[in-house]
């Protein structure tokens, strides 16, 4: 027998674009909840759907959306990887909000949903006229989840960023890069786009959670910026209770010697490896047929390994240049060394872990047809879950919304239609 | 600021949860934490003598380690109760079984098995517990052949997340900075548990085991890695660093005071205005489309910016280039973040008075909620402060009993 899923029966208005947003919408989807995206066919949310209304083909933006075959096809947006991943499971219509003739029909929908989430920038969204105080007048329990990158109030309330400027902003980048401060080399991180999807989530989710004891909604401020220095203490204690700047260690680790990222044999293939206490370089040492250099007596310590890390990655680079990445991580595990392969998209698919416990699932979309797709962030015992639908295809529920869920006649909805709110293509003035 | 206005300090947004904390080192404890700052009862279990081995990691107060010193575990356990208990003897057991009966939660980050090994496996917690919700943090899973293995944060990241796609492709592959997978797997577990508990608070009998691998949270994220893994099977291609080679994202610059980071591409034409060139695609015969792949433009424009921050200080360039709707942020160092005025009167930091080292400042709240807001409430235990509290107080276990579990070295 297994149980309903755990968010079955909220309702949740999904405002969100890029990045940040959708993925906390995207892991409330996941585990039950009816998450409708209100999407605006006038104008064209950028790096949501796609990256830009106009496919943009093997280019500048190929790892983050790409189409199958390298073929965008009509209508791409329904197509490219980046929205396949985030959009499963929500459903998708269309509104032109704030265009003045669809924010009642707009409100009518809040009236009968549990959580607003939106991500614009503050002032672009205060702009529509569907604030939390107005908001509360036709639902007086609403939760409302507001993600800007600083915050809804502050001197940089306004100010606008994607996830690689907040996570300087937040001093992440800082402590995030090789050691010889090359921050070019470094490149981008999206992390903090995960940072604040997830902060999210927990936002809304401590709000239901409120509001299921007490009856009351609530309006939740989540700064992604902020959200990420929660992530890294770390290095901002050191500077409060020691006055030190810590700055970028490569893959080397504050207290534990040698850790490090070493080349394998072949092309662009590489191995981790972590030693902490003496117990895991002995084990090391066995995996590496106990070679004559690592016998070194100031390598017995985790003082003497941290003073020689340099020295030691040398050797350790000569052995694992010989072995192939995914059999040291094999041996060196069996050993008792915390290690892994760097793992390439196809070896991570094929990793007898994520096989044995059927991470990725089979999914077939009606225009891009069968894939796999990464699973749920977690399992639950009682309560066995997978991805229910593919991502929708633009408003591919207008009709659910507007006629099952708020009642519109054919003639409303056909009106709706007329005016350019409701549809499953661009407006043909954004490819001028 | 709350909406009631009582005199009483708010409610907090779980309140009345009550969790069982069998957590160490980081991702656990930053789940937790994240439940107890926002008002769930936690009690947390230390075994008895050396603690958390999280308290052996800095950094320390004066760089000092002492169990009582660092920083970090101060910073993950605020708010928290804590107790001593040696589970591997079997009064241990007894005791963690009637906390199971307390508890709506219980979190965990053992090594896979070690809980049925105590003879507390989801099954029998279960038993006595019908509702409880079991959240399991490892490092690969409950299940699957790895569950054994072990790892530290840059292992989770080489197996499941981007790290062969991030750095540059002349050097090695560059792992995440600090732990934040680890936290970021605290968090995910704690999302976990609340969807569990919401459907707990609506269904009363309805516990469940959660199981969270740390590796999948990287397969899963949006930080590039579920899109590159799609984008692969959908194109074929195998997607590796391309940072130094291929300039037009996010790049940094030295400003008169620091770095600046400067996202140039899906802007360009508001770049320019900035830097006072509006013409310069058509000067250098392109236009918006094509700029970026032009290797000879994108190093004039890089140069221009270079030029355009070198003469400014962070705070400058940033509101200068707010102001023409341009992506930018300074890039700051540890004592950047903490002294950034704008940082700061957002409440970005808060202050305890600590018995031991005075006046202590931590990172506060991960958001402002505003009806039921973060407090801190206590600063973290020290080891098994809060025994008497809740073996006597909590358990009713008469303090004379409490000094025989205490003789036997259990508590």
């Amino acid at each position: 027998m297994s149980a309903r899923l755990p968010l079955e029966g909220v309702r949740i208005i999904d405002m969100t674009l890029a990045w940040v947003g959708p993925f906390g919408t995207q892991l409330l989807a996941d585990w039950g909840a009816e998450v409708i995206r209100v999407e605006p066919i006038s104008i064209f949310q950028y790096g949501t759907r796609a990256i830009q209304v106009m496919p943009i083909n093997r280019g500048l933006y190929d790892w983050a959306s790409s189409y199958p075959d390298d073929v965008p096809g009509e209508r791409h947006w329904n197509r490219s990887s980046l929205f396949q991943i985030h959009g499963r499971n929500k459903l998708s219509m269309t509104s032109n909000i704030p265009a003045p003739d669809i924010m009642d029909t707009h409100l009518q929908l809040v009236s009968i949903s549990d959580v607003v989430i939106e991500n614009n920038v503050p002032q672009t969204y205060d702009k529509i006229g569907a604030s939390y105080e107005q908001l509360r007048q036709v639902r007086p329990d609403i939760i409302m989840v507001r993600v800007p990158a600083y915050g809804l109030s502050g001197p940089y309330a306004k100010y606008r960023a994607l996830g690689p400027q907040m996570e300087s902003a937040a001093g992440y980048t800082w402590i995030r890069g090789y050691r010889d401060g090359q921050l070019t080399d470094a490149g981008t991180s999206y992390f903090g786009d995960a940072v604040g999807g997830v902060t999210e989530a927990f936002a809304a989710l401590m709000a239901l959670c409120h509001r299921k004891r007490t009856g009351q909604g609530q309006l939740v401020d989540v700064a992604t910026t902020e959200a990420i220095i929660s992530y890294i203490p770390e290095s901002t204690l050191d500077w409060q209770v020691n006055g030190r700047i810590q700055s970028a260690l490569t893959n080397a680790h504050p207290s534990r010697a040698p850790q490090g990222c070493y080349r394998c044999k072949g092309d662009d293939n590489w191995i981790v490896l972590s030693v902490g206490s003496d117990e895991e370089w002995v084990s090391l040492k066995r995996a590496m047929g106990d070679p004559h250099w690592a016998r070194d007596p100031r390598f017995d310590t985790l003082l003497g390994r941290y003073r020689c890390q340099e020295e030691i990655d040398g050797h350790l680079e000569e052995w694992t240049a010989n072995g192939n990445h995914l059999e040291l991580m094999g041996r060196l595990q069996t050993e008792g060394v915390p290690a892994g392969a760097v793992h390439d998209q196809r070896e991570l698919y094929e990793d007898p872990q994520m096989v044995a416990r059927g991470y990725f699932e089979q999914l077939e979309q009606p225009s891009t047809g069968m894939h796999p797709y990464t699973g749920m962030m977690w399992k639950m015992a009682d309560t066995p879950n997978g991805i229910r639908r593919p991502a929708p295809m633009l408003g591919e529920h207008n009709e659910y919304v507007f006629k099952e869920l708020l009642g519109l006649t054919e003639s409303e909805y056909a009106n709706l239609e007329r005016k350019g709110h409701v549809g499953t293509e661009y407006s043909a003035h954004l490819y001028d | 600021m709350p909406e009631d206005s009582t005199g009483r300090p708010p409610l907090q947004a779980l309140a009345g949860t009550r969790v069982l904390d069998l957590t160490h080192y980081v991702a656990g404890p930053f789940c937790t934490k994240l439940l107890a700052d926002y008002g769930a009862e936690v009690i947390k279990l230390e075994r008895p003598g050396s603690g958390d081995p999280g308290r052996r990691i800095g950094p320390f107060n004066q760089d000092l380690p002492n169990p009582e010193s660092s920083a970090l575990f101060q910073y993950l356990n605020q708010n928290k109760l804590g107790i001593t208990l040696d589970l591997k003897q079997s009064a241990g057991v007894k005791i963690i079984e009637s906390l199971a009966m307390w508890a709506d939660v219980i979190v965990e980050n053992l090594q896979p098995d070690v809980m049925s090994k105590f003879g507390l496996g989801y099954s029998r917690l279960k038993e006595l517990n019908p509702s409880l919700i079991l959240t399991s943090i490892s490092n690969f899973g409950q299940t699957g052949p790895y569950r054994h293995r072990k790892a530290t944060e840059i292992v989770e990241y080489a197996t499941g997340g981007p790290m062969l796609f991030t750095g540059a492709s002349h050097r090695e592959p560059l792992k995440h900075g600090g732990r934040v997978g680890m936290y970021f797997a605290g968090q995910v577990a704690a999302i976990a548990t609340l969807t569990a508990l919401y459907r707990q608070m609506g269904n009363g009998n309805l516990g469940d085991h959660l199981d969270i691998s740390i590796m999948e949270t990287q397969a899963g994220t949006i930080d590039r890695q579920s899109a590159l893994l799609l984008g692969h099977v959908y194109t074929g291609r195998r997607y590796s660093r391309f940072a130094g080679e291929n300039k037009g994202f996010s790049q940094v610059y030295p400003g008169k005071d620091g770095y600046m980071d400067v996202q140039y591409a899906g802007g360009s034409s508001r770049l320019l205005a900035l830097l006072g060139r509006p013409d310069f695609f058509e000067e250098n015969g392109v236009d918006v489309t094509t700029a970026l792949a032009t290797p000879r433009v994108v190093q004039k424009l890089d140069e221009l910016i270079a030029e355009w921050i070198s003469t400014r200080t962070q705070i400058e360039g940033w509101a200068q280039s707010q102001a023409q709707r341009t992506l930018s942020a300074p890039l700051y160092n540890p004592a950047g973040v903490a002294s950034d005025p704008g940082l700061r009167a957002r409440g970005v930091w808060a202050s305890i008075d600590d018995p031991r080292y005075g006046r202590q400042t931590f990172p506060s709240r991960h958001m402002i909620m505003r009806r039921t807001p973060w407090q801190i409430r206590s600063p973290a235990p020290s080891l098994g402060q809060h025994n008497r509290h809740v073996y006597c107080g909590l358990l009713g276990v008469s303090r004379r009993e409490l000094s025989i579990l205490r003789q036997e070295s259990i508590v």
